[in-house]
This record gives structure tokens, C-alpha cells and sequence, in this order.
């Protein structure tokens, strides 16, 4: 309690001292005035409260995560009567205000504004509310506060950031890369092995056969596979928009930090998310990157996203088994996941898993190399940890 | 403007206080809308002249030279000079406008001056209400509104806001809030009396009432006789050796005219001491009250030869009696009780009234008073003769109990003959108590004699709640007598009273022990009786008069008496020819106005609103407490942390002074450097990171622990800084 409401407590009690030895006006005169003060204060805010008004802009016609953008907020009293103390607090979960103090408090006269230009920089990708949350309001003896919520909140939906990786620290890329780089022009084929019915003969190796006397056929590592494929799951964290906000927004930054790292590589890519059915996109620089990120932009995570039917459905088509490795990104490294990273890595696939929030555990580790799960804050730096 | 209404907002109440105060002192007439009215125009005159560019001085200038010259012209000097005179008060509020004005118009430039006034005014409030000076409602509202707005500007001053923050257009936005309140609470009624607090009164007696029944219900009051001894009415007559008070309210009596003196409500009476206790023999069950009353009533008739001038020596009364904090079936009956009325039935046994079963909350009683320390009264005694039928039937018939077959004259001898047999006992005398009271009543022969004497004797002996216990060789009533009247001579009521009934049986008068209520009344219609009004005393019966009550403790007697017809017309004869009124009658039984209220409460009038203000201000803290606790647990961890960050900061800031103007976050904690503990760095830092960084922040114990080091650190600097400057101003 502040220190004004305790004097004016203080008062009242004397003033109730007052009335009970000394009659007249002024005793009662003093002691009405007392009641009535925290009356009339506490009308005074529901005027306020009424006749207040928050206009906020945004310059920026598309918000990009942890990218500053121009914010205009203005506080106007479009009421008769002065506003005493008018304090504004921001969101601040996903969003930071900058070049403003928060607790500042504002008197507006009559029929007046105030306008301040400052810088907001959204945290997070997703559909949030930014800018002013609440409002505090405070009479003119500053005895009683209120605070309510922004009638008119700014709500925004921010894109996510494009992380340019310059390495991949956590991945072995030459797995990952065409065929021709690895190959040494001069001896394309490292490997031979003896001959089997059943191969073809364009495949015979003549001078391995020469130089062993017995039939020798070429063997190509990785020949029928290429690229990459780097799996988004769908499923959203929980229903709790500080948890699902941050998880979700790291999630799609990976993907993208990972499919623009490869394009920029010219690996081809290939990404497979799932929304109403599965959907494997392509990946290239240019244009079709450009649609890439606004779809990654747009992608609706959902809590009962099915990702074993998307595991199942992958493993019908069959594509991702023509990838030279393939990257899990999720925020949960469970049963399905490592389910489906099992099967890759039986067909010879290796299996790097981002996984976003959670803490390490010994299921982490898939034995031998089976998996590398990468384990990846909501808020770390991707050119840090990837 | 702004500029315009601020000096107005001070200059108008100051001109009415001032004008007021100068013109009241002065002898003038100083209130009404008209003293009102022509200060403000004044004030507002003056307002308007000073700020008004070169123009509008010119225009007020020219308008006043302009009245001035045409009064000048108009009148002659005569004529000019009286309407000067009759005038003289409208000129006397021009000036103390005009000063007013100027003294604000100085006053403003500084804010210690506005300070200083708004200070002087409350002083000149308190001062006011201290010395029981009344003033106007205008008056006193615009000595009230000095202070507010005064208040409002200190409140300003020291608020750090941006905007349009100046001081006197802040004040001009909020003075039609502060004259809002005034104008609401000075609609109000405002008694010329204290604020008597009836409502919380009739609340806390009923809760204290409520409170003090549960108690008695499972821990009944033992009375005087019982193991825990403490003061208070019993059914049993046990002599112990200390008793101990024990104040709860007992019964509540209200009668229907004023009474003045020591009023006894007999509860039980006793007839068997065995030299310690006293028991209840007799079971009778004949309306002994009734009986009395008649026969004092045909003692009066004959005394007064068919009942001319009774009043002189009884006057009815009734009395309603209300059970409080009681927990007994015994009625308590004043002396000379003709009826009781009471909605449940009840019975008479040996003389005393009790409910049958479940009790009344109230009865009502229907009594006389008697007029007992009377000269007449005493004649009336000693002039006693037997009663004949004939008057006892008149009795009756004055009584209303013509009808009731338990008051007949048939059955008033059964009366007599039983009480003789119950009351008369004998009492043996050991040899130096017969001297003593040889030597006591010096011959006296006369029985009413022998008894006044008996009490006087008794009265002289010393009061103690503490006499100790009885001997235990004391087993009879003449042991008793030596040990306490030859011996002892200190007690409380029941050892006087046990004494005096002992010795008027010992002269053959019969006597009895009776334990109520004795209250004395200071001309009063409505009394409490509590516990420690308990009370014993000592009831002889005369032959032809009826059971007479005496005082033997020491320091309780109180008889009633009243101016006999005549005594009142010889002295209202005396006033009347003094003040020139002969000839107008005077009524012996004024009844003036109930002064009950008022003056009782004096020590409770501070407590009661103080405790009422505090017991407010705490359930007001508590909820604020409750409430705000609640909001911070449904908070996130990330909202929890900020909240503690700025509790933290604002701990701080009161320690080393609030953070400067444009002064960032890291700036301030730089600033403080050392002189603060690392926690309360790590919480500014905490601040900063949550407040311009990424960082996620999952747990809000952490900021609660350095909170807490924060606020302890706090406390203490301002301690020390409070003792740092005591020991420098001293």
C-alpha cells in the first residue's frame, strides 16, 4: 500500500477521533471530505478508464524475428478532464520495446497526446500480441491504482529469422555431398568387388580384372543416393503459447538455417512437413527459396499432428531413402522419432536430430552411430550450436 | 488562463476564509450568499485585472473611475458618507480581496510558501476545532479546499511524470475533482452534537453480550459460595473466606419513573446458619411478596386514616427486568412487589420467585417504593398496630389482589404464624455477646430501635473482600457471633448480613438472610446490574408493617426519600414568592428529560473509532495483501521475475535515491558500484537482461531470494540514515 492511502488512512482514523469529542462542520466537514476523497478518486479512474485511448503503429509491413522495426504508440486523452498518472506496460514474453523505460508515467491535459516512436523487436515467429499490454492508471493524490489490459491489443504475425550458417559443426557435410566431390577423377571407382550373376556387365571393372585374374565389378558409394532431407515435425509442444511461441519459432529457424546452408552449397534438399497431408518441398536458391521461406513463414504447427502417419507415409514414397543423410528437426526426441530414425539408419541413412528445448538424456545417445541428437535452446544462437 | 484559474483557485478561498475571520472579528456580518457573493466577484474582479493585457486594465480602470466619479456627482457629501457607512463591509471585502490576491500572486512563485500555506490552514482547522469555534459551511469548506489542493500540488511536486506535467495546469485539471468532494461532503448533515457511535455501540455490546452468554452457558458463574469464588449472585449460602470480582452485565432494569437509591432485587432467601452456611428451610408456597405489600400498604392506610397522602410514604413503580449474562430460575424482586407479570409460569417457595421451567428473557414487575428514610416512615413504625380485616381488605382493594385467593386476610395470619415458627429461631448467646449487647442498646426496648442499632453498630465495621476463612471450632450461631462481631470484625456483606439477621432473631425479632442485587441509583430510569452489584443483606420482619430491609455492610446504605405533599408546597411556596409567582401550583414529581448517554462513554469514545478506523485499515490491507498476492501467482515466471525486478529497483531507489533522468539501467547499477550487496546487482542485471536481451527466463525463485537480500539491505540503510541524521540534528 502506498504511502499517501496509509496518511489518508491515518486521517480518517483522526478524523473518526474528531467526530466522536467535537460536533459541528468541522469535525464533520473534515471527516466527509476524507470519505468522500477515495470516492471521487476511484470515479475519477473510471473516467479515465473510459475516455483513455492507445493508438499503436507499425511501420514494418512484414515483422522478422529478432529484426527491429519501427513502433509508433500514442496515448491521447480524448476526455474533459486531465489524466493524473497514466503508466503503459508492454508485452514483453516475446517482444522487446526499446529506447523506452517502461515505468514512466504520463499526465496528459485535456483533449491531448502524447506520441513516442521507438524500435520493436519480436523474439519469436508466430501470431502474437506486442506492443502496449497493459494500463495503469493513478488518481491525482495517488492513493489507489488500477491496471487493465489493452482493450485494442496490436496483434502480429512475425516471420522467422534466416540464419546464415557458415559451417555445420554438428554434422559430417561430406556425408551429405554429390557424388562428384567425393570421387577422385582420376580413380572414380575406389571400390571393386568380385563379380555375381546378376550384375551388369557395363559395371566390370577391366583392370581390376586384369590385375586379379578374377571378374571384378565397380561398386559407387552412395550412387543411387543424393542430397538431403531434412523432416519438420509437425507436432506443436503444448497448448501453452510461452512454451509452443519460442519451440516452434527455433524449429522453423533450423529448418531454414539448414535448407539455405545446403542450397548454398548446391546439395539439393529436400524438406517433409506435414499439414493436412504430407508434403516434401524442394529446395533451391532463388525463387523457389523465396516460396520455401513464406511457407515456412506460414506453417501451422498442431498438437494432434500424427507423425507416425508421416513417418509411414515418408517410407511409402520411398524418397527420403534416396537422400545421403537426413535431418531430423523436432522438439521432442521420443519413441516415433527414434523409431523412424532406426529405419533410416538401417537403410544405410545417417540421422542427424535437432532437437529444440528439453534437456539431454541417455536415450540421446543411439549407440554407436546409429543417431547424433543435437539438443538446441530456444533461444541460442544458431551459428553456435549448429 | 491556466495561469487565471490557478490564482483563483487559491485566491477565492483565502479572501472568504480571511474576510470571515477579519469581518466576524470586527462585528460585521460575515456570512450568507451575499458576503459570499461579493467576495468572489471581487476576487474575480481582481483576477481578471491583473491578467488582462494593457486594454482590459484600461477598460476595469476606466469602468471603476467612471462608479467613482458618478457616486461622487450623484450624492452629496452627507449623503455619500452614509451610504459609506452602511456600505463600509463591502469595501472591507474589496481589500481583503485585492490582498488576498497579491499575497498569492507572490506566494506561488515559490513552493515552500504554498507548502507553508497549506500547512497554516490545517493548523487554523485544527486550532478551530480544538477551541470549539464554529464557522459557516462556505467557510469551512474553503479552509478545507486550501489545504486539499495545497496537498495536490505537494503530491505533484514530488511525482517524476512526463507530459504535460507543469504544476499550476496540473492543479487547474484537478481542483474540479477536489471541489467535487467538498461539495458531496459538505452536502451532508452536520450534527452540532458528537457523533454518539450507537450503531457500533448497540453491535459491540451485542457481540461482548453474545460472547459472554456462550461463556456462561459452558462455564456458569459459581457466585460467591463456590469453589472458584468471585462475586456474583448464587442459590446457596456458603460464608467463604475471600472472594475476587468478576464483572459481566447480570440483569438490565428499566423502570417507568426515575429512581433514586438503593434499590434491592431479592433473589433468594435463607432461614437456617448453622455457623457456617446458611440454608432454605422453608418451602411455603405462599405469595409472601404480595402478602407484604398489603401489609405495609394497611399499615399506611392506617397511618394515614384511609389513605389520604400514601404517596408520602409509597409510590408505585414497575420495572421491566431483562436476563443478561444470568444463568439462573430465580426471579430477583424489588422489595414491596404486589405483581409479576411473565409469559412462563413460575412459583413461590419460602418467599422466593422461580420459574417453573424454561425462563422469560424479560418480566415486569409491579412495586412501591417506600419512603424509607423518612421521619414518617419511622413514626409509621413505631405507631404499628395490629391489622384488622377491615383495613386488609382495603389493602387489598388499593393492591388489586382483591380477587386472589392467596392474599385473604385468613391467610395473612397463616402468614404471620409461619413466619414466626421459620424466622424467629432461636439464637444462643454466649455471655460476652449479651453483655455487648446490653451495653449496645442501653435498655432500648423498642424493636425497630434495636435493629437500627444492631446496623449502625454493624456499618462502623470494616469492609474487606478478603476477611479469611471462618475458624473451624465456629460451628454454631452463637460462634459465628463471637468470632465476627467480638472478634473479627471485617468481612464482606455476608458476614454483616449473617451477622445482623443472627442478632435480631437473638432479640426474638424474626429475621432472614437474603442474597440478590443491590444497586444504587442516581435518578435514573434505566441501569445495568452487574455481576459484582451482588449483594447480602439482612430482612427483619415488624409485626403490622412487613419485612423491613437493612444495611449492616459497611459503606452500602442508601433508603430512599422524598419530599412528603407538604414539605414540596411549603418550598415550591418559598421559590415561588422569591421569584414573584405566588399563587402557581408546583407538582412534587417533576419529571425532567433523560440525560442517560453522553457523558459514560469517555475513554471508549478514542477507542471505539480508533478501533473501528484500524480494524478497517487492517481488513483493507489484508485484502490489498490477498489480492495482490493472487495477482502475482497467476502470473508467468517471466511476469513474475519483472514484478520482483521493479520491487527490487524501487527498494533501491529509496535507499540511494531514485535513478536520474535518461539514466539507464546499467548506468545506475554502475553507479551504486559497492555500496550494495552483489545481489542486488545480480537483480538490476536480471532486470536488464529480461527487459532488452533474449534471454529465457524459467524461474522467478532465484529474482525472490535476491529480492528479499534487497529489501533487507534497504531497510537497513534507511535505518542508518535515520539514525545518521537524528544524531546530526542533535
Amino acid at each position: 500500500m502506498n504511502r499517501n492511502l496509509i496518511n489518508l488512512i491515518i486521517l480518517w482514523i483522526l478524523s473518526l477521533v474528531g467526530i466522536s469529542f467535537y460536533g459541528g462542520v468541522l469535525s464533520y466537514g473534515i471527516f466527509f471530505v476524507l470519505t468522500m476523497i477515495p470516492l471521487i478518486s476511484l470515479l475519477y479512474i473510471l473516467i479515465v478508464y473510459f475516455r483513455f485511448r492507445i493508438y499503436q503503429r507499425l511501420d514494418a509491413a512484414n515483422l522478422v524475428c529478432g529484426h527491429e522495426s519501427e513502433f509508433y504508440f500514442t496515448l491521447q486523452n480524448e476526455g474533459p478532464v486531465g489524466f493524473f498518472g497514466v503508466k503503459v506496460r508492454f508485452y514483453s514474453s516475446f517482444s522487446t520495446i526499446n529506447g523506452i523505460d517502461d515505468g514512466v508515467e504520463y499526465e496528459l491535459a485535456p483533449n491531448t497526446g502524447i506520441q513516442k516512436m521507438t524500435g520493436l523487436l519480436c523474439r519469436y515467429r508466430g501470431e502474437y500480441e506486442v506492443g502496449i499490454e497493459r494500463v495503469v492508471i493513478s488518481d491525482h493524490f495517488r492513493l489507489f491504482t488500477i491496471s487493465y489490459r489493452n482493450r485494442e491489443p496490436l496483434r502480429v504475425n512475425v516471420k522467422p529469422d534466416l540464419v546464415t550458417l557458415n559451417e555445420l559443426k554438428s554434422a559430417d557435410i561430406t556425408l551429405s555431398a554429390p557424388r562428384e566431390q567425393m570421387t577422385n577423377p582420376i580413380q572414380p571407382d575406389i571400390l571393386v568387388r568380385e563379380y555375381v550373376n546378376g550384375d551388369d556387365m557395363r559395371r566390370i571393372n577391366w583392370k581390376a580384372t586384369a590385375s586379379t585374374g578374377k571378374l571384378m565389378v565397380r561398386e559407387y558409394i552412395g550412387e543411387e543416393r543424393h542430397g538431403v532431407g531434412i523432416i519438420l515435425d509437425p507436432r506443436r509442444v503444448n497448448g501453452n503459447m510461452h512454451e509452443y511461441i519460442p519451440t516452434e519459432s527455433k524449429v522453423l529457424e533450423t529448418v531454414l538455417a539448414l535448407a539455405m546452408f545446403f542450397c548454398d552449397r548446391k546439395t539439393p534438399v529436400s524438406v517433409y512437413s506435414m499439414s493436412s497431408a504430407l508434403s516434401e518441398d524442394d529446395v533451391a536458391m532463388g525463387q523457389k527459396f523465396e516460396e520455401f521461406y513464406e511457407k515456412m513463414s506460414g506453417f501451422m504447427f498442431r498438437e494432434n499432428a500424427d507423425t507416425d502417419l508421416m513417418h509411414s507415409m515418408m517410407l511409402q514414397s520411398g524418397t527420403v531413402f534416396c537422400k545421403k543423410t537426413v535431418f531430423m528437426v523436432s522438439h521432442t526426441w521420443d519413441d516415433a522419432n527414434k523409431g523412424f530414425a532406426g529405419a533410416l539408419w538401417e537403410s544405410g541413412i545417417p540421422v542427424i536430430a535437432y532437437i529444440v528445448g528439453g534437456v539431454p538424456n541417455e536415450s540421446d545417445d543411439g549407440g554407436a552411430s546409429h543417431w547424433t541428437v543435437v539438443r538446441i535452446g530456444t533461444d541460442d544462437d544458431l551459428t553456435e550450436v549448429l | 488562463m491556466t495561469g487565471l484559474a490557478y490564482e483563483l483557485i487559491y485566491t477565492i478561498p483565502t479572501a472568504l476564509t480571511a474576510g470571515y475571520m477579519i469581518l466576524n472579528a470586527a462585528g460585521y456580518e460575515s456570512s450568507g450568499f451575499g458576503f459570499y457573493g461579493i467576495t468572489v466577484f471581487f476576487s474575480l474582479l481582481c483576477a481578471f485585472f491583473f491578467n488582462f493585457g494593457k486594454r482590459g486594465k484600461a477598460v476595469m480602470a476606466g469602468t471603476a473611475v467612471s462608479l467613482a466619479a458618478g457616486f461622487m456627482f450623484l450624492y452629496d457629501k452627507e449623503e455619500r458618507l452614509s451610504i459609506l457607512r452602511d456600505h463600509i463591509m463591502i469595501l472591507w471585502v474589496l481589500l481583503i480581496c485585492i490582498l488576498s490576491y497579491l499575497m498569492i500572486k507572490i506566494i506561488k512563485r515559490f513552493h515552500r510558501l504554498i507548502q507553508a500555506l497549506g500547512l497554516c490552514y490545517a493548523a487554523f482547522l485544527v486550532i478551530m476545532l480544538i477551541t470549539g469555534n464554529s464557522l459557516p459551511k462556505a467557510v469551512a469548506a474553503a479552509a478545507i479546499f486550501i489545504t486539499a489542493v495545497s496537498a495536490a500540488e505537494e503530491v505533484q511536486r514530488r511525482w517524476k511524470k512526463e507530459g504535460y506535467t507543469e504544476s499550476a495546469r496540473h492543479l487547474v485539471n484537478a481542483a474540479p475533482f477536489i471541489l467535487a468532494v467538498l461539495i458531496a461532503a459538505f452536502s451532508f448533515d452536520m450534527p452540532s452534537k458528537p457523533y454518539d457511535w450507537h450503531i457500533v455501540r448497540s453491535i459491540a455490546e451485542g457481540v461482548m453480550r453474545g460472547y459472554e452468554n456462550i461463556c456462561r452457558a459452558f462455564m456458569p458463574p459459581t457466585g460467591w459460595d463456590g469453589e472458584d469464588t468471585v462475586i456474583g449472585f448464587s442459590e446457596r449460602g456458603a460464608l467463604t473466606g475471600q472472594v475476587r470480582e468478576d464483572t459481566y452485565m447480570a440483569i438490565e432494569v428499566s423502570s417507568d419513573r426515575r429512581i433514586d437509591e438503593r434499590l434491592y432485587f431479592s433473589g433468594k432467601t435463607f432461614d437456617t446458619f448453622d455457623g457456617r452456611n446458611w440454608e432454605k428451610v422453608d418451602a411455603w408456597d405462599m405469595d409472601y411478596q404480595a402478602l407484604d405489600t398489603v401489609e405495609i400498604l394497611s399499615a399506611v392506610l392506617k397511618e394515614t386514616e384511609e389513605g389520604e397522602g400514601i404517596a408520602d410514604y409509597l409510590k408505585k413503580a414497575q420495572a421491566f427486568v431483562t436476563y443478561e449474562g444470568l444463568n439462573t430460575h430465580c426471579m430477583f424482586i424489588p422489595q414491596k412487589t404486589y405483581k409479576i407479570m411473565s409469559e412462563r409460569e413460575t412459583y413461590c417457595t419460602g418467599g422466593d420467585r422461580t420459574y417453573a421451567g424454561r425462563r422469560d428473557k424479560q418480566y415486569s414487575v409491579y412495586f412501591y417504593q417506600t419512603n424509607r428514610s423518612h421521619p414518617l416512615f419511622a413514626k409509621m413504625v413505631s405507631d404499628r398496630t395490629d391489622i384488622d380485616r377491615g383495613t386488609w381488605n382495603k389493602a387489598l382493594g388499593k393492591a388489586g389482589l382483591l380477587k386472589d385467593p392467596n392474599c385473604t386476610y385468613d391467610k395473612y395470619l397463616q402468614y404471620l404464624e409461619h413466619i414466626e415458627d421459620v424466622y424467629a429461631g432461636d439464637v444462643t448467646l454466649s455471655d460476652e455477646m449479651r453483655d455487648h449487647l446490653a451495653e449496645l442498646f442501653a435498655g432500648e426496648d423498642d424493636d425497630m430501635r434495636k435493629l437500627e442499632l444492631i446496623e449502625k453498630e454493624l456499618s462502623g465495621m470494616h469492609y474487606t473482600d478478603n476477611p479469611g476463612a471462618i475458624p473451624e471450632d465456629v460451628d454454631s450461631a452463637g460462634e459465628f457471633l463471637d468470632y465476627f462481631v467480638l472478634e473479627k470484625r471485617e468481612g464482606f456483606c455476608t458476614y454483616f448480613a449473617t451477622a445482623f439477621v443472627l442478632l435480631a432473631r437473638s432479640q426474638g425479632i424474626p429475621a432472614r438472610y437474603v442474597q440478590g442485587y443491590s444497586k444504587s441509583v442516581r435518578d435514573r430510569k434505566a441501569f445495568r446490574v452487574m455481576s459484582n452489584d451482588a449483594h447480602a443483606w439482612g430482612e427483619a420482619y415488624i409485626e403490622g408493617v412487613g419485612w423491613i430491609p437493612f444495611e449492616p455492610t459497611p459503606g452500602y446504605k442508601k433508603d430512599a426519600l422524598w419530599e412528603t405533599a407538604d414539605e414540596t408546597s411549603v418550598s415550591a411556596e418559598v421559590a415561588l414568592s422569591a421569584n414573584g409567582m405566588e399563587g402557581v401550583s408546583v407538582s412534587s414529581d417533576n419529571e425532567a428529560e433523560d440525560k442517560t448517554g453522553g457523558g459514560e462513554l469517555g475513554w471508549q469514545m478514542v477507542l471505539i473509532p480508533t478501533l473501528s478506523g484500524l480494524v478497517f485499515a487492517g481488513l483493507f490491507l489484508a485484502g490489498d495483501a490477498i489480492y495482490r498476492k493472487r495477482r502475482y501467482n497467476k502470473m508467468s515466471e517471466r511476469g513474475k521475475i519483472i514484478s520482483v525486478c521493479r520491487k527490487g529497483l524501487v527498494r533501491l531507489e529509496r535507499a540511494h535515491g531514485k535513478r536520474e533522468q535518461g539514466e539507464t539501467l546499467l548506468e545506475y547499477r554502475r553507479r551504486l558500484g559497492e555500496d550494495v550487496p552483489p545481489e542486488s546487482v545480480r537483480l538490476i542485471e536480471i532486470y536488464e537482461d529480461i527487459s532488452y536481451s533474449n534471454k529465457s527466463f524459467d524461474d522467478a525463485s532465484e529474482a525472490e531470494r535476491l529480492l528479499k537480500i534487497t529489501e533487507r539491505y534497504s531497510r537497513r540503510k534507511r535505518f542508518e540514515g535515520f539514525i545518521n541524521h537524528f544524531q546530526r540534528k542533535t
